[in-house]
């Protein structure tokens, strides 16, 4: 495939046009700046996009993020929105990770206010949520509490005393998907999941404290409770071990099924069987399960965090949720399509929610300007808080997660050492904690995109717009 | 001969793993996996667990083989090093696996995929390569 074989929409969108490969049922389409298309010739994230565009019940368009890149399977950053009427679903769509997402928590101080304490913050903070890859929570959860999570989400964790109303009111779905069936969960993967809640994971998930850099848009920043040099947390991770076995169970249970239905996919792990068959609606009660296991894990740790903030700064002083959101999960939502309202299930696989304003799945204090949208950036450069915008329909109201890896972690890991990349940070005046250098070479500034360009087309492209700029203070790893 | 190599994949791990048969090379893919969780892991076997699959192929067999594996490192919170195959076919494997207690993991391998994956055996010699998801 050469650049010749895309149409160029706009500055910011190139279409693969249906006719490119026999077995595409829709265009494929990535929101890129031209230069970000070159690059992505360097790997295979558009014949995965190409990929999408083949799976039955697709609805307009497979698209691709900015931050784009090679996944298993989609690339990471696709968005499939399939028609449950007579359409699929897909594991392999929303990944091992099953509601790896974002929470942003905010306090009342500035960058000065905590400065002179931030290391004993970092370190206390490492001390309080594990990486639970060596050891989990001291606390063994049994199969049946687990089975009240995977039900339950946050709210349930809320009635123990692990949180607060904020928690539940600005956080995506309430914390919790009401079709999510534990029965449908294995032993296996509930079992994995008795001493994580509360666990950071490995790879990209981390923990940063962070401040208030820029303001772009203030009528949204104010409603977020967002200010200038304000000290602000971010927690990056999903729902660990239980919504990896539960994606490697329903892989089990659909490629042999695949053929009863009928069902031929360009590559297995894009495995997948209709939405309506009991193999569809067993899998979609489980995802949900694993999406409330995933919510539940980071109210977990903004329960912990919020200690440790207390217990270096002061009993009054609190971490406030701003937002908490999903980038790889499936959800039923109804869109407009050739003139006729139509429910699909949108596979979001290393992509964003971003509903406009006036939404009704958007808590009300946000509800004039939008949903926010929270974007990390890569170790040790900035992440973004940005708002969904009425544009974003083209998307399904969809946009970017990250940055997008642009280098291997071997590829980095050879390009740099980890203490090079600590001590590159620290001259940045970054703190970081992390017990494994092979783990900081692996997430360098270097091995991904600019994360200031991928925003930047996001903000031009419309998918969703710029609210404020986050810097890093200190960055918490597990391994 | 090398029993594996490191592949180029932007955002997972690939590897490339090589044996004499079969046996070896369902050995040599779960070795790599130790490996990389951590290079340092001991490898002394401290108790066996029994390990039966059945899939409908190859490809499945070697990719349940290891998400097993992957399982069980992260349920018992083990690096799992040592391997004994007692049957093969191509859709039946019975083993037995051993490992140690480790407080630390370099990695968290999610799982293998079947993203690009291969079997194939040429000449007297056997490659398989594997993406995992980490």
């Amino acid at each position: 495939m050469t650049k010749k074989d895309l149409v160029k929409i706009n500055d910011y969108l190139w279409e693969i046009p249906r006719k490119f490969r026999s077995d595409m049922k829709r265009p494929a389409r990535a929101y890129l700046s031209e230069k970000m298309l070159e690059d992505s010739f360097e790997d295979k994230s558009l014949e995965q996009l190409i990929n999408i565009a083949t799976l039955p019940g697709l609805q307009k368009y497979a698209l691709a993020m900015p931050d784009m890149h090679e996944g298993y399977a989609s690339p990471i950053g696709g968005v499939a929105a399939i028609r449950t009427s007579d359409g699929i679903i897909s594991p392999g769509m929303c990944g091992y990770d099953i509601n790896c997402g974002m929470r942003l928590l905010k306090s009342e101080q500035t960058e000065k206010e905590i400065g002179a304490y931030l290391d004993r913050l970092a370190t206390e903070i490492q001390s309080q949520v594990p990486s639970g890859l060596g050891r989990g929570r001291k606390i063994k959860l049994t199969v049946e509490q687990i089975d009240k999570i995977l039900e339950g989400g946050t709210p349930i964790l809320l009635k123990q005393g692990y949180g607060q109303k904020e928690d539940v009111e600005y956080c995506e779905a309430g914390g919790r998907l009401n079709w999510a069936d534990s029965q449908v969960v294995s032993e296996r993967a509930k079992n994995r999941g008795r001493d994580q809640v509360g666990t950071l994971g490995s790879g990209n998930h981390f923990l940063e404290v962070q401040k208030v850099a820029q303001i772009f848009d203030s009528e949204a920043a104010k409603a977020f409770g967002l200010f200038q040099e304000q000290a602000v947390v971010m927690i990056h991770t999903g729902s660990r071990g239980l919504g990896h076995q539960v994606c490697t169970d329903y892989l089990r249970t659909m490629i042999p099924a695949m053929e009863k239905y009928k069902i031929k996919v360009p590559d297995k792990e894009f495995a997948c069987v209709p939405f309506n068959s009991s193999e569809g609606q067993r899998y979609f009660g489980a995802m949900a399960a694993a999406a409330n296991y995933a919510w539940a894990n980071r109210q977990m740790i903004a329960y912990y965090l919020d200690r440790a903030w207390q217990k270096v700064l002061g009993p009054k002083e609190k971490l406030i949720s701003l937002y908490d959101v999903a980038h790889n999960i499936i959800k039923k939502e109804k869109y407009l399509i050739n003139g006729e309202e139509t429910e699909v299930i949108v596979h979001r696989k290393g992509a964003t929610r971003a509903f406009p304003p006036n939404h009704p799945e958007i808590p009300a204090g946000y509800r004039s300007v939008g949903q926010p949208v929270l974007i990390p950036g890569s170790m040790g450069t900035s992440s973004y808080v940005l708002v969904g915008t009425k544009e974003g329909e083209d998307s399904f109201f969809s946009t970017c997660h990250g940055a997008g890896r642009t280098m291997s972690r071997h590829a980095a890991r050879r390009r740099i050492p980890g203490l090079e990349v600590v001590r590159r940070l620290e001259e940045k005046g970054i703190i970081i904690k992390c017990r494994s250098p092979r783990g900081i070479a692996e997430e360098a500034p270097l091995a991904y995109k600019n994360i200031d360009n991928v925003i930047e087309v996001v903000h031009q492209a419309g998918l969703s717009r710029k609210v404020a700029r986050l810097t890093p203070l200190a960055v918490i790893k597990g391994e | 001969m090398d029993k594996y190599r490191l592949l180029e994949h932007k955002a997972d791990l690939k590897i490339k793993v090589f044996s004499q048969d079969l046996t070896e090379l369902f050995v040599n893919a779960a070795l790599a996996v130790a490996e990389q969780q951590n290079p340092m892991a001991q490898k002394e076997a401290e108790e066996w667990e029994p390990i039966e699959i059945e899939s409908n192929d190859l490809d499945s067999l070697l990719v349940d083989w290891l998400n097993e594996i992957l399982s069980r490192s992260d349920l018992n919170r083990k690096i799992y090093t040592n391997f004994q195959i007692e049957e093969l076919s191509k859709s039946h494997l019975k083993a037995r696996i051993a490992g140690q207690k480790v407080s630390q993991k370099q990695i968290d391998i999610k799982a293998a995929t079947y993203y690009q994956l291969e079997i194939e055996k040429k000449g007297n010699q056997w490659q398989a390569t594997i993406v995992f998801d980490i």
